[in-house]
């Protein structure tokens, strides 16, 4: 490039800069409308300078701001937080605080996750955090409480493991819905929940519930037998199935093998099943004739595209 | 024994010290601790057990427990519970302070708000303390109580055990069928039969990094120093998952090797093929299941003399590998068992086989003593089929011990003997039937014997490549 055109652009680019400072500045002015104080908010790129941030934090803290403003606040603070102790004290602070609005909390739980990864900083305050965390995940907002329960259950934080599965016996007691309370539990690999497992899949509270308790299952012996009948069942639904089909493949691929071929060649199985089998047997299991002759049945009267393509994809292979 | 349990023991001690040591067989057993809902719960059993020796007085038989706490623990209610159990103590030893000081590290990233008013506060915290807090103050603690010392202070036993020749005991478990990385089955007597053998627990799924990964990637340096040595193939190495139904032989493999040990005839990675619980019993290990999964377990490495015997254990706590490798030196330098103890154990199925057990046998016996004429003897009506059933019950134990070991030709040779001695046990008279089958019989014995002591096992019908040595 032309030195003198390089050196133009650069002072444009200064020129834009300093324009945008000037209007970022209008965040900082107690004075200022709330539209221009939330547009300079917007425009500013991250917070570096001090006085930036502290006007930041103070917007934050409340003061009078509108929940907007405070809120848009809070999300600029994200970065500032991996280095300012202050700002990270100040979120802990409202997420914890009962009285302050949800929004406000909400927000300071996102910027909170952020910071998290700067763990130089972050783990320092992992104790207050996970106060925090227990206190917001007693909020009455269904939203604040199931991001803070997932976020503690993350954590394998105790007390909230003992809380959930509490309410999956006791639906009095139930912090969120049933398979959404499975799922967080399902963080933590070394819970004994299997006995609570299989009453959840004998009577279900839900469909969900039922279908997430069936993923935890996948890796226990003990329930072997149970997705046995489960992926011989036509009446179960595919999804059932395929966690079924899934779950033999680790406790028992010796066994699947057969069932998993038999599948593939029933015009009568859902494809979708009949294409997971496909998939799962030509990838992982052994080749054998009995699953080319099924392989030829699922090209021929499959029903959907896609389990025609795994069919010919395997057969094309195989020659 | 449930939580509520463990609270009100706790309660009764507070009241009464002088029964701490109630609490410290507790802590000794694991099998009794409470079916606690996952590791965090039982974390704060644990650690609220630990903090009550603030209180009652720290006996030494429990300083190894909230040593091991500080040193590989990573629940924060743990660590906390067992640096409180320090200042419980009359003796504070500069030797703790490296255990505060790794504690501190554990805790990066885990640290939480702990209090230990009562059970139900390690749910929710009463004040800001936090377990970092706890440590650092029994360091401040111990640094102060060092300035003050005047005295030399006794040594103490710190989970360590070495026992002389004498001492020892015949390892029990030695018969428990464990399977390799590479799928072949042996007892745990076979595969390290007559060198000193170092013998350590892991599972794969353990997400502590200070204990498993740990535990095999110093089992790995140390074979490794073993090797700069010159003693590779002279000392070998066993390290058992305590999850024989998760860790198959595929994943011990990747889990050793990915941490440099290197598996082939003297390093195995072994799953129990059945009979772990006897493997718990003999080894008294220090770990609890919840269900089929490991609750928790100590770091523990045992040291075999070449007899099988149990020499030594590192129990709790980390073990240094110069120490190891010092305790292995000793091992290797002990004069050899005499071998006629090997041979006294041919024995009993030589003398089983050589038992008459027909007329013929008696005659020919009584011929071999010089009882001129005496080709028939007079005997009960019964001791025939008495004897014959004897020895089908031979057949029988050589079945069994067959179908263990997948090695049937001892079977084959005593099957065949009792079938050429069957006409005898009827009543008929057939000399060389007679003597085939004694001959039979005799050989299967003498051959089921030999191969249990130095032979590894066969699966299946197939020949394996590469026997153990």
């Amino acid at each position: 490039m032309d030195p003198k055109q390089y050196k133009k652009q650069l002072q444009g680019q200064l020129k834009q800069l300093a324009q945008q400072r000037a209007r970022a500045g209008a965040f900082r002015d107690p004075k200022a409308s709330e539209g221009k104080r939330m547009e300079a908010l917007r425009a500013m790129g991250p917070l570096r300078r001090g006085d930036d941030t502290a006007a930041a934090l103070e917007l934050a803290a409340g003061g009078g701001a509108s929940l907007t403003l405070r809120t848009a606040a809070i999300k600029k603070l994200g970065v500032a937080l991996s280095h300012d102790r202050e700002a990270l004290r100040l979120l802990l602070r409202l997420l914890g605080d009962a009285a302050e609005p949800t929004a406000v909390r909400s927000a300071a739980l996102s910027a909170l996750k952020v910071a998290s990864f700067h763990v130089s900083t972050f783990n320092s305050e992992r104790p207050a955090f996970i106060a925090a965390l227990r206190r917001a995940a007693q909020s009455d907002d269904p939203d604040l409480r199931r991001r803070s329960l997932a976020a503690l259950t993350r954590e394998k934080d105790g007390p909230t493991q003992k809380k959930l599965i509490a309410g999956l016996e006791d639906p009095d007691k139930a912090l969120l819905p049933p398979d959404k309370a499975l799922l967080f539990l399902s963080y933590d690999v070394k819970l004994d929940l299997a006995a609570l497992l299989h009453e959840l899949v004998r009577r279900p509270p839900s469909e969900l519930a039922r279908l997430q308790a069936l993923r935890m299952l996948a890796a226990d012996p003990s329930a072997k037998s149970l997705f046995e009948k489960l992926l011989k069942n036509k009446a179960e639904s595919t999804e059932a199935r395929l966690i079924a089909l899934g779950a033999l493949h680790t406790l028992d691929p010796k066994k699947l093998q057969s069932q998993a071929v038999r599948i593939v060649g029933d015009e009568h199985e859902d494809d979708d099943l009949r294409e997971a089998c496909m998939s799962l047997v030509s990838t992982l299991g052994e080749d054998s004739p009995a699953l080319a002759a099924s392989a030829s049945k699922l090209l021929h009267n499959a029903g959907t595209a896609s389990a025609r393509k795994t069919a010919k994809q395997y057969l094309s292979k195989r020659r | 024994m449930k939580l509520e349990e463990v609270a009100a023991l706790v309660t009764d001690v507070l009241a009464d010290p002088a029964r701490r040591d109630e609490l410290v067989a507790v802590l000794a057993e694991p099998a009794r601790w409470p079916r606690a809902l996952g590791p965090s719960e039982e974390a704060q059993a644990r650690g609220f057990v630990l903090a009550t020796f603030a209180q009652v007085g720290l006996p030494p038989a429990a300083l190894s427990f909230a040593l091991e706490e500080l040193e590989s623990g990573h629940h924060a209610y743990a660590i906390a519970g067992a640096a409180r159990a320090l200042r419980g103590s009359s003796s504070p030893l500069s030797e703790l302070e490296p255990y505060l000081e790794r504690a501190l590290s554990n805790l990066v990233g885990r640290d939480e708000r702990v209090s230990f008013g009562s059970l139900a506060e390690a749910d929710d915290p009463v004040g800001l303390v936090t377990a970092s807090d706890e440590v650092r103050t029994t360091l401040s603690w111990l640094r102060a109580a060092e300035s003050a010392r005047c005295c030399e202070l006794p040594a103490l036993a710190w989970g360590k055990s070495w026992l002389c020749a004498q001492e020892r005991a015949r390892t029990r478990a030695l018969g428990v069928q464990l399977e390799d990385q590479d799928g072949r089955r042996a007892g745990l007597r076979v595969r390290l039969a007559g060198r000193p053998a170092l013998v350590t627990f892991f599972y794969t799924r353990c997400e502590n990094p200070r204990k498993c990964s740990l535990t095999i990637a110093k089992l790995a340096a140390l074979q490794r120093r073993l090797a700069r040595e010159g003693l590779t193939g002279r000392v070998r190495i066993a390290a058992i998952s305590y999850d024989p139904v998760f860790d198959s032989p595929e994943r011990l493999g990747r889990y050793a090797e990915q941490r440099g040990l290197r598996l082939g005839s003297d390093a195995f990675a072994l799953r129990s093929v059945a009979g772990f619980a006897e493997l718990e019993r003999a080894f008294a290990l220090g770990v609890s299941f919840r269900g089929a999964a490991v609750a928790r377990h100590s770091v523990e490495l045992f040291l075999l003399d070449a007899q099988g015997r149990t020499a030594g254990a590192f129990k709790r706590l980390s073990w240094q590998e110069d120490e190891v490798l010092a305790r292995c030196r000793d091992l290797l330098a002990e004069p050899p068992a005499r071998a006629s103890a090997a041979w006294l154990s041919l024995a009993p199925p030589v003398l089983l086989a050589l038992l008459p057990k027909c007329p013929l046998c008696w005659a020919a016996y009584a011929s071999a003593l010089g009882v001129a004429g005496a080709s028939q003897l007079p005997y009960p009506a019964f001791a025939a089929p008495l004897l014959f059933g004897l020895m089908l019950l031979g057949v029988l134990l050589s079945a069994v011990r067959a179908k263990r070991t997948a090695y049937y030709s001892p079977l084959g040779l005593s099957a065949v003997g009792a079938l050429l001695l069957a006409p005898l046990a009827l009543g008929r008279d057939a000399p060389w039937l007679a003597l085939g089958g004694a001959l039979c019989s005799f050989a299967g014995a003498v051959l089921g014997a030999r191969r249990a002591r130095a032979e590894p096992m066969r699966v299946g019908s197939a020949a394996l490549t590469g026997e153990l040595s």
